[in-house]
């Protein structure tokens, strides 16, 4: 039940977090988002302010200008800098088991979870099968029973203690 | 005097050979005296490895150039304050602290051990003791912190001026403190798989340990965070550089096993389980050291190159094996009794939380060797950065986070669906309202509401939780509702602790998703006088200054902030130093933190005529995030906290023991 609850929340919270198609007009911010800037500095362009990052944002500028969208000014800068540009790993070819790997672990391992926590959890009803017996309801004339001699001892118990 | 130091850790590293020989002939022959004399051994270890780190502070302090350790990371114009930092600003004197930190945990070791523990203590301190050695044989000779050059030069290189902020006291240290104090969890379940006494006694003596580890990698963890925001200056505090990736990964696999040894306690189950965790998460440590020394992924923390790559690696590999080895030859003793009473039970949800955790580690620990792998299988160097992490992790710790709300409805052992429902129902409403609150707000991102969503979700099963315990206890004991409270705390520290945490982590989330999801960004060029707006705040520039300070130029910016009222705020003065021969500068940002939001202004640029450019960033909540890491110190200053209780049972163990001894002695 849970692991139907887990698998359909991450799925969900893919699709939820997915790029969507931007319904909006393309700006040089979305662009440097994806590029690495090339200073060595780890950044994405977006964050770095150093000369490398200035000249990398006139270009995407002066691009945009042009006319070119998003794809072609991001193949442009791949073209002149290698995929090593690119912020994260494409989506295709062996780059695609950076993507689905982490998922598929936790998901595999969150699957074989369930069954071994449920196989355990057989084995722990079979041993508590004879307290479970145990504590079967009673019927009402015997637990009436009961309680008639619960009182009593009580009230032994009461007596011997004032004695 | 650095004469000094070097022949101390030449003395340190024969002594920590010998008292490793020595601890173990002791242990396998029975020979007490021998053991007697190792233990002693890291005791002086210490000793020498303070005296070296004494020595490099005085080299430090006086200026000493020739010691080209010195020379290169400070200068005679670094103020006292940064001289004493500049003690771990590059790699061999990392390396010192390193060692120092550990032996100082190794002396802690040796008197814990002395009455307790004694059947597992030689064993843990040869763990040690041989970590030690390894990185003592490195400071004397892969990378000496005293190397001293012919010449005597007469100034240094001075400070990378990135470095020249407190963080750089706080961070290192702190991060350290957690990396090495994972190593005494580590050696005592080594000593517990070399012994065989694999029961809980490892665990419940190293609980401390781990918390203590686990706090600071978190402390070190958001002082980094918190220092990348104030110096680096790109308004953001995590860039999952490689080096962050490295510090991030043990500490999940070190809350994960901070919660599986919970189950071991209780039940006795999942032995080989935490075994693993604690081993990958001390390799993940060493692994962490060596990303930020070897250079093989180039990361703003690596100060250059160097050889010590394949001696780390060759370390990993050591104890990989070991570790393996150790597990493979106790296989038996490490089959528990595995049985569960239910499916709902909070170990359960323990070990989904454990999925998650370890599955978000090795997501990370996958995007940070990808470059590598992909130069390996394609030839092609391609770059993993923030959006890959930020893609892959969001949705685990989305998931973790919802596990951290439907643990405390779960109890130990049992929980009966009805119950679960009841608990789950007006935290449930509580989130739901709050969610429709948001939108009606105008909050539409899907993933802010369902982060928020969740978060609030947590805080309430929580709050519910401990409302519920102090109900109990004002019902029960007729206590007023604080000091039931307070009792209901005081009585179980781990655990309303630990609940403590939990609302720091939600703290921090939610700084992190509010933070990442609305920042607004602005960039303007504006002449003296004039102003710009972003959001309700009004920016008046009114001019540049440039001034020296003792060791640096300054050139500062005055801006005005209005709200959107008219009503001043306060002045902000980003700034940019340059120091030495650097000609690139540091940005000085200057930050108007509220609970709302941060106004985080930065100057990019400027020209002759008082005109300069700047960056305005609007960060909404990150100081969530710093007041979470405050929370969180709370909340394991209390788990910490000794606990009359527990120190009542363990004297009772210990005279138990005692008189169990003493039956033998006497029938002997």
């Amino acid at each position: 039940m849970r692991l139907r609850g887990l698998t359909v929340l991450i799925t969900g919270l893919l699709v939820l977090l997915a790029p969507a198609a931007p319904a909006y007009a393309l700006s040089s911010k979305d662009i440097q988002k994806e590029l690495m800037c090339q200073c060595g500095c780890t950044m994405i362009v977006d964050v770095c302010d150093c000369e490398t990052a200035n000249q990398i944002r006139t270009k995407i500028t002066e691009l945009m200008d042009q006319g070119q969208g998003k794809t072609q000014i991001v193949a442009y800068f791949v073209g002149q800098y290698g995929e090593k540009m690119l912020a994260s790993p494409t989506k295709k070819g062996f780059n695609l088991v950076a993507w689905i790997l982490p998922f598929a672990a936790v998901i595999v391992g969150a699957t074989a979870l369930f069954f071994i926590l449920r196989a355990w959890a057989l084995k722990g009803k079979r041993g508590a099968e004879e307290i479970i017996i145990l504590l079967q309801p009673v019927s009402a004339q015997e637990s009436e029973e009961y309680r008639g001699r619960l009182q009593e001892e009580l009230k032994r118990y009461k007596e011997e203690g004032s004695a | 005097m650095t004469q000094i130091g070097e022949i101390a850790l030449v003395i340190a590293l024969l002594i920590a050979v010998y008292s490793g020989i020595a601890i173990f002939i002791g242990a396998r022959r029975g020979k007490a005296e021998l053991m007697t004399s190792g233990r002693w051994g890291i005791l002086v270890v210490c000793g020498l490895v303070t005296i070296a780190s004494a020595a490099l502070w005085y080299a430090f302090l006086t200026r000493d150039f020739q010691v080209s350790y010195v020379y290169q990371y400070s200068s005679r114009g670094l103020s006292t304050f940064y001289t004493i930092s500049a003690f771990w600003a590059g790699q061999s004197g990392s390396l010192l602290l390193w060692v120092w930190t550990l032996a100082i945990f190794g002396v802690v070791v040796v008197f814990q051990t002395r009455k307790r523990n004694t059947d597992l203590a030689p064993y843990v301190l040869l763990v040690i003791v041989a970590v030690e050695a390894f990185f003592l044989w490195i400071v004397n000779f892969a990378s000496p912190p005293f190397a001293r050059s012919v010449a005597i030069p007469p100034d240094g290189n001075g400070l990378n001026p990135m470095l020249t902020n407190s963080g750089m006291f706080y961070h290192p240290t702190t991060l350290y403190l957690g990396y090495v104090g994972f190593t005494v969890p580590f050696a005592f379940c080594i000593a517990a798989l070399i012994t065989g006494k694999l029961g809980d006694q490892w665990i419940k003596s190293t609980r401390r340990w781990t918390l203590f580890a686990w706090f600071f990698l978190s402390v070190g963890n958001l002082v980094g965070a918190w220092w990348a925001y104030n110096e680096l200056g790109w308004g953001g505090y995590w860039g999952w550089d490689p080096v962050e990736s490295a510090s991030f990964m043990p500490w999940l696999v070190g809350t994960a096993y901070l919660h599986s040894v919970m189950i071991q306690q209780r039940r006795g189950m999942l032995k080989i389980w935490n075994v693993g965790l604690i081993v990958t998460t001390f390799v993940l440590t060493i692994f962490g050291t060596f990303l930020t020394r070897s250079g093989v992924l180039s990361s703003v923390h690596s100060f250059g190159e160097s050889n010590l790559g394949p001696m780390f690696v060759g370390l990993m590999m050591v104890i990989i094996i070991g570790s393996l080895g150790l597990i493979w030859y106790r296989a038996p003793q490490l089959k528990s009794e595995n049985e569960l009473d239910s499916l709902l039970s909070r170990e359960s949800s323990f070990l989904f939380n454990n999925v998650i955790l370890v599955g978000a580690a090795f997501a990370v620990f996958l995007g940070t060797v990808f470059p590598l792998i992909s130069e390996a299988v394609r030839g092609v160097k391609i770059t993993v950065g923030p959006p890959y992490f930020q893609s892959v992790t969001g949705p685990l710790f989305l998931g973790l986070i919802t596990l951290m709300g439907i643990c405390p409805l779960i109890g130990w052992r049992r929980a009966s669906r009805d119950n679960v429902l009841r608990n789950f129902l007006y935290p449930f409403a509580i989130a739901i309202t709050g969610v429709a609150a948001l939108f009606l707000f105008g909050v539409r991102e899907p993933a802010v509401l369902l982060g928020l969503g969740l978060t609030t979700f947590v805080v309430f099963t929580i709050l519910l939780e401990i409302a519920r315990g102090v109900l109990a206890r004002h019902r029960t004991s007729g206590r007023n509702y604080l000091s039931a409270f307070g009792s209901l705390v005081w009585g179980n520290k781990p655990r309303y602790g630990g609940y403590v945490v939990h609302l720091g982590i939600i703290m921090i989330a939610i700084g992190v998703i509010a933070s990442q999801a609305y920042q607004v960004e602005k960039e303007v060029t504006l002449s003296a006088g004039e102003s710009a707006q972003i959001e309700d705040f009004t920016l008046v520039y009114q001019g540049l200054d440039y001034f020296p300070t003792v060791n640096r130029e300054v050139i500062s910016a005055t801006l005005d902030v209005y709200d959107g009222n008219q009503k001043k705020l306060t002045v902000l003065t980003p700034a940019k130093t340059f120091q030495g021969k650097d000609e690139n500068g540091v940005s000085e940002v200057s930050v108007r933190t509220t609970l709302t939001g941060d106004l985080y202004t930065i100057l990019t640029g400027w020209d002759d005529k008082q005109q300069a450019s700047f960056k305005f960033i609007i960060n909404p909540m990150v100081s969530w995030i710093w007041l979470g890491g405050l929370v969180l110190i709370i909340g394991t200053t209390i788990a910490f906290w000794p606990d009359a209780r527990e120190a009542k049972r363990d004297a009772i163990i210990q005279a138990e023991a005692r008189v169990a001894v003493r039956e033998v002695v006497y029938e002997a």
